[in-house]
């Protein structure tokens, strides 16, 4: 045979794999660069509705009160729904046209959670019965843990994000009802009437957190108003009692262990799960060993673990209805729920976050699925220890606690007082809402709060921390969590009856 | 005479169709999975930081690794907008009518990086609003460009074979755990 002949050949052979292998090629790369594509759309949308959520409640007196933020929850799965439409470039086909990708969007807030799923309805309208499927905000779920050993035994423990738990339910056959903070008494200091003296942190002071605060804040008008707050005083005296309460209380703690915890449909968690086999451990036996505020406590994971199974549970069951009639809705896949991480979990437990599941869009040669997570930066929920901004009397400008500014610019009598991060912003005018205006003028400092200070503040460094800043820090925390509103906060006042 | 003049010609097509064309469509090929590779992590790496809010001398030399692998040498450079909400806030509060303006000043590549070899915990962290983007090219000559020049003699500074970039704002004050 010729050299030209094994040419042609050679060429008819070679050149057509060669296409077919870069079309090939091609079509995955696609795939694979849309698909991250679609995810930072995800993230996107999600960070808007976040931002929307802070901005709505920044602005709203009363966001922590459960019918107002369902509103601004609301307000935020449009602006999710909108930016998402938006990003697709069907924004003209209306937000319906995404959120049949959008199995679920979760919202974990201070003691519970909101799940926005596909649900079912069925009424009747002018005498006409409609039916179909479409997303709802379905009613508030609390972070509950149920604890029972008979009928008599029958407790429900309400955790949140921090230390405050609210406890219902019969006790010996007897009704009872509770809420509180709950924290370690070995660092308190009481006299003789069980008044609270000082507290103790880390370091070796004894810190006196127990004065009066005065606050100081801008009105609309742009008059400094002070005003005083015992709040702080308050929340360490409340907390010493009701902790005190409980630990003296042996049935209710004989009750509340990880061996009486009872699922939704009222089977043990024991019979199920290897985990909570036969943990006799008493959770609410709160010491120095068990203190609520420390991640390695018993009460601390076992609190975790409480909240992630329930929003597994509950999320399980949105999906799948979700899945029961996705092509009512446009879409037809079977949506498989994407595993969180130990690092996304982290997240959800420890702060308030959105998270948004999408799935079904057929991306090149596959099926879409993937979720996101944002955490909110400023809300009224929950004050998150680092979210802390502390302003002193004399410096325009504000800082984080271990900002070496601060410790500069202060002395043994200097009168420092924390806000939490949400007071620095911006405000609408309440009368005109195209003005604005700040609570505190004091501007951010360019070493701790631009550009975030790259050290922890972690004990060591809280200890060397001159005692000033120390005692505004945990009166600042303290006032900041008894202020926060909370819906079980009536219950306070009822004692466990015996 | 016209026989062998065919012949030689013949063999000059066979050594291109041959050896050339293929190595050439087999290295572009190369570049391409290399380009895939370079994209995936940056949009990785970028993701990452928004969604932290930190940037980690652990994560930097991982995505560098990565792209490392590919066998080529790149030019990666960050570039963080960091938010100043100050001048905004001088500014509401001269005029009061007038929402206020956020102002961005950056840090590039070096400021980043002494940043993060400074730090104990070896970790730039960030604050939610600012704005970071990274963008990486090849410095190197893969052989798929050096065969292109060869052909079309394609040169200068602004031919890259390989490049790829991601930005956005960061979600998460990377101060809180």
């Amino acid at each position: 045979m010729k050299l030209q002949s094994l040419t042609v050949i050679f060429s008819i052979i070679i050149i057509p794999i060669t296409l077919i292998l870069s079309a090939y090629i091609g079509v995955q790369m696609d795939t694979i660069l849309l698909s991250q594509k679609y995810d930072t759309r995800l993230i996107d949308a999600t960070h808007d509705a976040v931002v929307a959520f802070e901005l709505n409640t920044v602005n709203n007196k009363y966001s922590t009160n459960a019918d107002s933020i369902r509103r601004d929850i609301k307000a935020a799965i449009n602006t999710f729904s909108t930016s998402l439409a938006v990003n697709f470039g069907t924004s003209g086909a209306g937000k319906n046209s995404v959120m049949a990708y959008i199995p679920a969007l979760v919202f974990t807030l201070y003691d519970g959670y909101y799940i926005y799923s596909p649900h079912e309805y069925n009424y009747e309208y002018n005498g006409e019965q409609r039916t179909g499927y479409e997303h709802i905000l379905k009613p508030y779920i609390h972070y509950t843990g149920r604890y029972k050993t008979s009928s008599n035994n029958d407790i429900i423990v309400n955790y949140s994000l921090d230390n405050y738990v609210t406890i219902y339910g019969y006790l010996n056959g007897k009704y009872v009802s509770c809420s509180g903070y709950l924290i370690d008494t070995s660092k308190i200091e009481v006299d003789s009437n069980g008044n609270v003296i000082k507290y103790q942190m880390p370091g070796e002071n004894k810190l006196n957190t127990m004065e009066v605060e005065k606050l100081r804040q801008r009105n609309e008008q742009g008059n400094d108003i002070e005003s005083d707050s015992s709040a702080s005083k308050q929340y360490y005296q409340e907390a010493y009692d009701f902790t005190k309460m409980i630990i003296n209380d042996a049935s209710l703690k004989s009750v509340v262990t990880p061996h009486n915890a009872v699922r939704s449909d009222g089977q043990y968690y024991r019979e199920y799960d290897g985990e909570f086999l036969n943990d006799h451990t008493e959770i609410l036996n709160i010491s120095s060993d068990n203190d609520p505020e420390k991640r390695e406590a018993v009460f601390t994971q076992h609190k975790r673990e409480i909240m992630k199974r329930s929003i597994q549970e509950n999320l399980n069951n949105a999906i799948k209805v979700y899945n029961e009639h996705s092509p009512s809705m446009g879409t037809n896949a079977n949506f498989k729920m994407p595993i969180l991480t130990d690092e996304d979990w982290e997240k959800i437990l420890t702060n308030v976050n959105m998270i948004s599941f999408m799935q079904g869009i057929q991306v090149g040669t596959k099926i879409y699925n993937n979720y996101s997570i944002v955490t909110t930066t400023a809300n009224k929920q929950y004050v998150n220890a680092d979210s802390l901004y502390f302003i002193v009397d004399g410096l325009d400008t504000y800082h984080r606690i271990n900002c070496p500014i601060l410790e500069e610019s202060i002395n043994n009598n200097s009168h420092v007082v924390g806000y939490k991060s949400i007071e620095l912003k911006r405000v609408q005018n309440s009368l005109d809402h195209t003005k604005y205006h700040y609570k505190h003028p004091e501007y951010a400092c360019y070493t701790c709060v631009v550009n975030s200070l790259n050290e922890e503040v972690d004990e060591e460094v809280f200890k060397k921390l001159p005692k000033v800043l120390q005692e505004s820090y945990y009166r600042a925390l303290a006032r900041e969590r008894y202020d926060l509103d909370k819906i079980t906060k009536m219950l306070k006042h009822y004692k466990i009856a015996n | 005479m016209g026989d062998s003049l065919i012949t030689i010609v013949a063999i000059f097509l066979a050594a291109i169709l041959m050896f050339v064309f293929p190595l050439m469509s087999i290295s572009e090929r190369n570049d391409d999975i290399a380009q895939m590779a370079a994209q995936t992590a940056t949009v990785e790496f970028v993701d990452n930081i928004r969604q932290t809010g930190r940037i980690t001398e652990e994560n930097y030399s991982s995505y560098t690794q990565t792209l490392a692998a590919t066998g080529n040498s790149y030019d990666v450079e960050l570039e963080l907008k960091v938010l100043d909400e100050n001048p905004g806030k001088k500014t509401a509060q001269t005029s009061g009518d007038k929402i206020g303006e956020n102002i961005y000043y950056s840090e590039y590549t070096s400021q980043i990086l002494d940043k993060i070899n400074n730090s104990n915990t070896k970790t730039m962290k960030l604050k939610e609003g600012d704005i970071i983007s990274v963008n990486v090219k090849n410095t190197n000559t893969t052989i798929g460009q050096m065969l292109k020049n060869f052909f079309y003699s394609i040169t200068g500074n602004d031919t890259y074979a390989i490049t790829a970039s991601h930005s956005g704002v960061v979600m998460a004050n990377g101060s809180e755990k």
